[in-house]
């Protein structure tokens, strides 16, 4: 097991590789650069901006700059974002912290609902309970996430129940500890739901297909011939098994829950990866981009090898493959 | 002695609005402590009969009787788990991949003894020993088997109760010629120790020579001819016997695909020697003792 999650992040390398390139060389290919506010800017002398060109290498060639990046990035250094005036991993450090609560907060409701909504929908196949499951989720499938966002923000406009944006009230430091997780959970609902609802209704119907296949299956059958109990029958074998490939769909999940939620943090504005790679990318802060996008694709990898490890956790066949 | 007899059992489905007559009328018995063999082409009806026996679909008519218990009332499910186990043809599809095999046969055991693990080990052990196996297998998972030795698992696990009737559906079409021929081996010796009696259904008619005692034969939902074996295997006297038995190297295609004018002998489109009198429902006829065919030119 040990050896099989090394192997997974020794090949993540040249992933990380390659996208970190493609994008330092995107940000060069557009025109201009974050130092061209700065030479627009009469009180700022040429001599400022030669010294700013050379302490980032911006004189450089461009396979030179990158490979200086890299090089610091391997002592720890992610650079220096311009228009924070502070450190790149001081300024990534918190989004990223924010946009992983909105993306577990999001996987948790999911997955709460994911699970109990399929089986209802498989065990009461093609009854009302069933029919009605499907016609929702295909609502719910075809609702754009931009338009559920601007529906729940006018709902809570209207009750005036939740928060509108961000993710904390203005008065934030002044609550109990308590008083601080209530206000979080308020501020994270609509967000969550907007993340949520299209994976639980397309993950709700997999489950249901999942189960009547497992439920249709032959050793179900030989288990009930052998005179099992239904609740064993359903929840040991059944359920487990229609569960694993699903768990396969929670790897790619994440990515989508990763660009899902970048989408919704600007919207919303939550304080988060999406919101702050927008920034970066719009004022050419080019550490900043860098860091951002190389934190979101360690969070995408480590959200594969999370699937990949429950995934050989409940299926002998890939625990034990060499 | 029987040990299981269907009557008159009907069981129909419905498929795209036209209704399938699974099983139309069959009358089988079971001759206990020797093998059955039940023979006919795919869709003929095998696997319905199967699962009927076991309680899994109700009959649209007639009845299952385990020694004189009607076994098709609800009320007698518990006879059936008790005393009926089946085995199926791909023990691939029949074991839970996420189970060791110790799990496996633990589970099964487990439904009529409340026995604690590590008592049910040595039972365990000696039913491994029972379908030659070793039981260094108990801590392993299926893919890490052969198909012979799962389907040893599942005939260990079917056994473990101790059943009176196992249903063999096709034990042996999964597996290799070998393979194949050493299950039969085993089940035969299984049965001369336990005295279980099987029903073995099977399109491959040599292993059903082999293996059983009285045979039946199938086609479209109905029984037309079945006698003990040596007779029938000696003088085929149905149609499709004759078909089913000259074509026992390819499959046969004969079931028919609209449903024949109601009444009729359903082998009737097909035969060779059919007459007018086909039209009609051709009615049962000792041609010699014990061997029964259900053919209009027999019963002239
Ligand atoms: N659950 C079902 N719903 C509808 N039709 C069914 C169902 N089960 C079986 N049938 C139909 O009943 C007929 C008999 O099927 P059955 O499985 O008993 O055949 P079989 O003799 O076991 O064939 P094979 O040798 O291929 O296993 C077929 O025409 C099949 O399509
Ligand atoms: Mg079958």
């Amino acid at each position: 097991m040990h050896h099989f999650i090394l192997k997974r992040l020794l090949y993540s390398i040249p992933l990380l590789l390659g996208i970190t390139f493609l994008t330092f060389l995107f940000i060069q290919i557009a025109p201009g650069d974050f130092l061209d506010n700065l030479r627009l800017n009469p009180q700022v002398s040429k001599e400022t901006i030669s010294l700013y060109e050379q302490k980032f290498h911006l004189d450089k060639p461009f396979l030179i700059q990158y490979a200086t990046w890299i090089k610091n990035l391997v002592r720890g250094e992610l650079g220096y974002s311009f228009s924070y005036k502070a450190p790149v991993a001081r300024v990534i450090s918190s989004r990223a912290l924010n946009t992983l609560i909105l993306s577990i907060s999001s996987l948790i409701f999911t997955w709460i609902f994911v699970i109990p909504l399929g089986v209802t929908a498989a065990l009461k196949r093609n009854k009302f309970t069933d029919k009605l499951l499907s016609f929702l989720s295909y609502i719910g499938m075809s609702t754009p996430a931009f338009f559920l966002t601007f529906l729940l923000l006018y709902g809570a406009t209207f009750t005036r129940l939740l928060p509108l944006s961000g993710m904390h009230s203005v008065h934030f430091e002044e609550f109990t500890f308590l008083g601080k997780i209530f206000d979080l959970i308020r501020h994270l609902i609509i967000p969550t739901l907007v993340l949520s609802l299209g994976s639980i209704c397309v993950l709700q119907r997999i489950m249901r297909a999942n189960l009547l296949e497992a439920l249709g299956s032959q050793y179900i059958l030989g288990a009930k011939a052998r005179g099992l109990s239904n609740a064993r029958i359903l929840y040991v074998h059944a359920l487990k098994n229609a569960i694993n490939p699903i768990i396969t769909i929670f790897g790619y999940q994440f990515s989508e829950l990763l660009s899902g939620a970048a989408l919704v943090e600007i919207i919303i504005g939550w304080p988060g990866l999406g919101q702050v790679t927008l920034e970066a990318v719009r004022s050419q802060d080019l550490y900043l981009v860098m860091g951002s996008v190389l934190m979101g694709s360690i969070l995408l990898i480590m959200g594969n090898l999370l699937s990949d490890c429950l995934l050989a956790a409940v299926d002998p066949r890939i625990r034990y493959e060499k | 002695m029987n040990i299981l007899t269907t009557h008159n059992l009907k069981v129909y489905f419905s498929q795209h609005r036209r209704l399938v007559k699974a099983l139309d009328g069959v009358d089988i018995f079971l001759r206990e402590g020797l093998t059955t063999a039940l023979a006919g082409e795919s869709g003929c009806g095998k696997t319905t009969l199967a699962r009927t026996i076991l309680g899994f679909n109700s009959p649209r008519e007639g009845n299952v009787y385990f020694r004189n218990t009607d076994i098709s009332l609800k009320k007698n499910e518990a006879l059936i788990r008790k005393n009926i186990q089946i085995v199926f043809q791909n023990p691939f599809l029949s074991l839970d991949p996420r189970f060791t095999i110790f799990s496996t046969l633990y589970e099964a055991f487990h439904v009529f003894h409340d026995a604690k693990k590590r008592e049910a080990q040595s039972v365990l052990g000696q039913i491994l020993e029972e379908v030659e196996l070793k039981a260094s297998c108990l801590s392993r998972f299926p893919h890490q088997l052969s198909g012979g030795e799962l389907q040893r698992i599942c005939i260990a696990r079917a056994l473990i109760n101790r059943p009176s009737l196992i249903i063999l559906d096709e034990p042996t079409s999964s597996l290799d010629v070998t393979t194949a021929s050493k299950i039969i081996r085993l089940l035969a010796k299984l049965q001369a120790a336990h005295g279980i009696t099987y029903l073995f259904i099977s399109h491959n008619l040599k292993i059903l020579k082999k293996i059983s005692q009285v045979c039946f034969i199938m086609y479209a939902g109905k029984i037309v001819e079945y006698g003990p074996k040596e007779l029938l295997y000696h003088n085929p006297l149905h149609p499709y016997t004759r078909l089913l038995f000259e074509a026992a190297n390819h499959t046969l295609k004969f079931m028919p695909q609209e449903q024949v004018s109601p009444g009729a002998c359903a082998f009737f489109p097909y035969c060779k020697s059919a007459s007018d009198t086909c039209k009609d429902s051709p009615q049962k006829k000792e041609v010699e003792p014990r061997h029964f065919v259900y053919c209009h030119n027999f019963s002239r």
